[in-house]
């Protein structure tokens, strides 16, 4: 549901996740759910929704929110919820500095249709609010004693909001007892098919604690990366702790630590990528389509 | 290219593969880590823009009818035309030897005349091949040809044809004489089985041959009568193999692991393209060792892998050890095992410290899900 196909004011572009559902009410209308899951579309988990759905049948709520605990020193970097024994929310703290509380809003919501639209229409009518689920209508709910619930997940997730977090989520498909097993068969991971055929390891090629996905073509050495699509990876180099994105190809000699190479890359032969920075990490980022001559140095991210 | 009618005829070959064919007909094996070998064909014909590709099954279909689904991996679900999987209207489980295309083509007439495209290319499902269709519909306009057929100008696999045919041309490619079996040779060409000719003179054959007891197209028809037709011939100078023992089923595959064999085969001039599966990538641990080989997705590797190639979905243990071997989906190969010179099929179970170790001339089948 594109912004750009709704209404002809300048201002309809979406203004916060509160408002984008806000100007697609009518869809919601058109089909009538009794219930309405909201969703982000950049976070890395695998959640059964139904099991959730029937804790908020349970819990009669009005709207039930997906929290995680989360570790109390990371606490500060998320809304969080206080709850009391029945799992109701009493409180809701959007990136508080002292949080009483680690369980972190995994920004998952169930919805009553009515309870969402009547939420919605008010904080429209709110013109300081800034129209979004974390900052504006939870807090408005609870502040008029809205039955909101706090279900809790055990399990892999991760918002990948961040450089550093896409890189470290990547990294972590890599590591099988995450909780993230992408080899569960009963709960496959569904994307599209490139058409590529399966990837070939050369005679002097090393792989170790890596993903390789279909049509890669490896001479050189991996380890500790994940290789998207197509990836051509020349003798002689090293890609270590990285994550190489569909059809990249990396020449001779080449050496890539902590990086992030996007789409349809060109790097040469003989090139250094990689900062010594290591805690926390400094994520190189290697642009779509950018081609890297030989002997190519990138140390750092500022320049 | 809306006007040719795609037909692969998937020929009663029994125990052509071994226990390869023993759950499935022969356009169904698996072949290079993640394709059927009807893929191939197949993809052939999407790629030179055919839109309705005819398979005429015999039995044991099953297993390709899951493959093709509605034809949607190769855009042929279509509305018009589309992909059609025609089972024989025949009853012949009563007759002592399975029926010819003949009699198969006959039981499809009424498809066959209700088709509105008025040429026709035929392909068996066993061929390993990549091929554009479209230069060769221009050629055999060009000359008016009654049939053209196709010679192998290099070699892909094999000096000899296994089909047994070859021919002999002017330079023009007017076909002088098709030859069998050990005639075959000095200034032949082998002969490929992929024939062009209009819809028109196939239904006249296949009615022909129906009232004179003919069984075979080709062998009863066209190369029995080949001088009353006017016959041309394209060459194939791309890889090219025809898969009919497992000593070629082998060797084709142990062919992907050259780099141009690769290019050529898997991307010029099109893709090839299968069911998809939505693997994740394969994953590498660590003390995994993988040389020379081919992995398709889903595959967790522990163990030592040389010069081989693995399916979708296999696994191999700490400490094992595989080398020339094929090995197909979702097979298990256990710690410390031993695998060389073998062709697992799907799904087979090789328990801790198991070897299995086949000849280099003649590599060892391990059956559907077998468990050793």
């Amino acid at each position: 549901m594109p912004p750009f196909l709704r209404g002809e004011e300048d201002d309809n572009w979406y203004r916060g996740t509160a408002n984008a559902i806000y100007q697609n009410l009518c869809f919601i209308d058109k089909y009538k759910p009794r219930y309405v899951l909201v969703l982000s579309g950049d976070h890395i988990y695998k959640m059964d929704y139904s099991i959730m759905l029937q804790f908020h049948q349970e819990k009669q709520a009005e709207l039930t929110i997906a929290v995680i605990e989360v570790p109390w020193d990371e606490a500060s970097r998320f809304g969080i919820m206080h709850t009391d024994r029945q799992g109701r929310v009493t409180e809701f703290q959007e990136k508080p500095e002292r949080p009483q509380s680690n369980l972190a809003s995994m920004g998952i919501y169930i919805f009553n249709t009515e309870t969402l639209k009547k939420y919605l229409h008010a904080d429209n009518e709110n013109p300081d609010s800034s129209n979004d689920f974390g900052k504006d209508v939870i807090p408005l709910m609870l502040s008029k004693g809205g039955r909101i619930f706090a279900y809790k997940f055990r399990g892999y997730w991760k918002d990948v909001g961040t450089i550093e977090s896409f890189w470290e989520a990547n990294l972590d498909l890599i590591c099988s007892r995450n909780g993230l097993d992408l080899f569960d068969r009963s709960w496959r991971i569904y994307t599209v098919n490139r058409n590529q055929p399966p990837h070939y390891v050369a005679a002097g090629a090393k792989i170790i604690n890596s993903l390789v996905n279909e049509g890669c073509e490896i001479f050189g050495e991996v380890n500790g990366s994940v290789l998207f699509d197509g990836v051509h990876v020349g003798e002689g180099s090293i890609i270590k702790d990285s994550v190489v994105m569909s059809n990249v190809s990396i020449g001779r000699n080449t050496r890539i630590e902590r990086a992030i190479i996007d789409e349809n890359a060109h790097i040469g032969d003989d090139c250094l990528i990689g900062s010594e920075k290591k805690d926390p990490p400094e994520i190189i980022l290697v642009r779509e389509k950018l081609v890297l001559p030989e002997n190519s140095v990138i140390r750092t991210t500022s320049f | 290219m809306k006007d040719v009618l795609g037909i692969i005829d998937i020929k009663a070959q029994d125990d052509i593969l071994s226990e390869l064919t023993d759950f499935r007909c022969i356009a169904s094996v698996p072949f290079g880590g993640r394709y059927r070998l009807v893929d191939f064909i197949l993809s052939s014909m999407a790629n030179s823009g055919l839109q309705r590709v005819a398979v005429f099954t015999l039995y044991k279909y099953g297993s390709l009818m899951d493959h093709l689904e509605t034809g949607k991996s190769w855009d042929l679900n279509r509305k018009e035309d589309g992909l059609h999987i025609l089972s024989p209207n025949i009853f012949y489980s009563t007759q002592p030897n399975l029926p010819g295309n003949i009699k198969l083509f006959y039981s499809q007439l009424d498809f066959l005349g209700r088709c509105r495209q008025n040429d026709a290319i035929i392909s068996p499902g066993n061929l390993v091949c990549n091929l554009n269709f479209r230069k060769a519909m221009a050629f055999h306009k060009e000359k008016r040809a009654d049939i053209t057929v196709f010679y192998r100008a290099a070699m892909g696999n094999g000096s000899s044809s296994p089909w047994g045919y070859g021919l002999v041309k002017s330079p023009s490619g007017r076909v002088l004489q098709i030859e069998k079996g050990s005639k075959a040779g000095q200034g032949s060409m082998p002969l490929v089985e992929i024939f062009i000719l209009s819809k028109q003179l196939l239904l006249e054959m296949v009615e022909s041959g129906i009232i004179n007891g003919a069984e075979d197209l080709f062998r009863d028809i066209i190369f029995k009568y080949q001088d009353e037709y006017n016959i041309y011939a394209l060459p194939i100078d791309s890889y090219f193999a025809e898969i009919n023992s497992i000593e070629h089923y082998y060797q084709a595959n142990i062919d992907l692991l050259n780099p141009k064999i690769r290019q050529s085969l898997f991307f010029e001039p099109g893709l090839i393209y299968t069911k998809g599966k939505d693997e994740p990538p394969s994953r590498y641990l660590n003390g995994s060792h993988v040389t020379n080989s081919l992995l398709a997705n889903g595959c967790v590797v522990e163990g030592t892998v040389n010069s081989s190639i693995l399916s979708r979905g296999v696994k191999v243990e700490k400490g094992a050890f595989i080398e020339n071997s094929i090995i197909m989906q979702k097979s298990h190969i256990g710690e410390n095992s031993h695998v060389e010179f073998a062709i697992l099929d799907k799904e087979v179970t090789i328990s801790s410290g198991g070897r299995i170790i086949g000849g280099s001339s003649n590599p060892i089948v391990i059956g559907k899900r077998k468990k050793l």
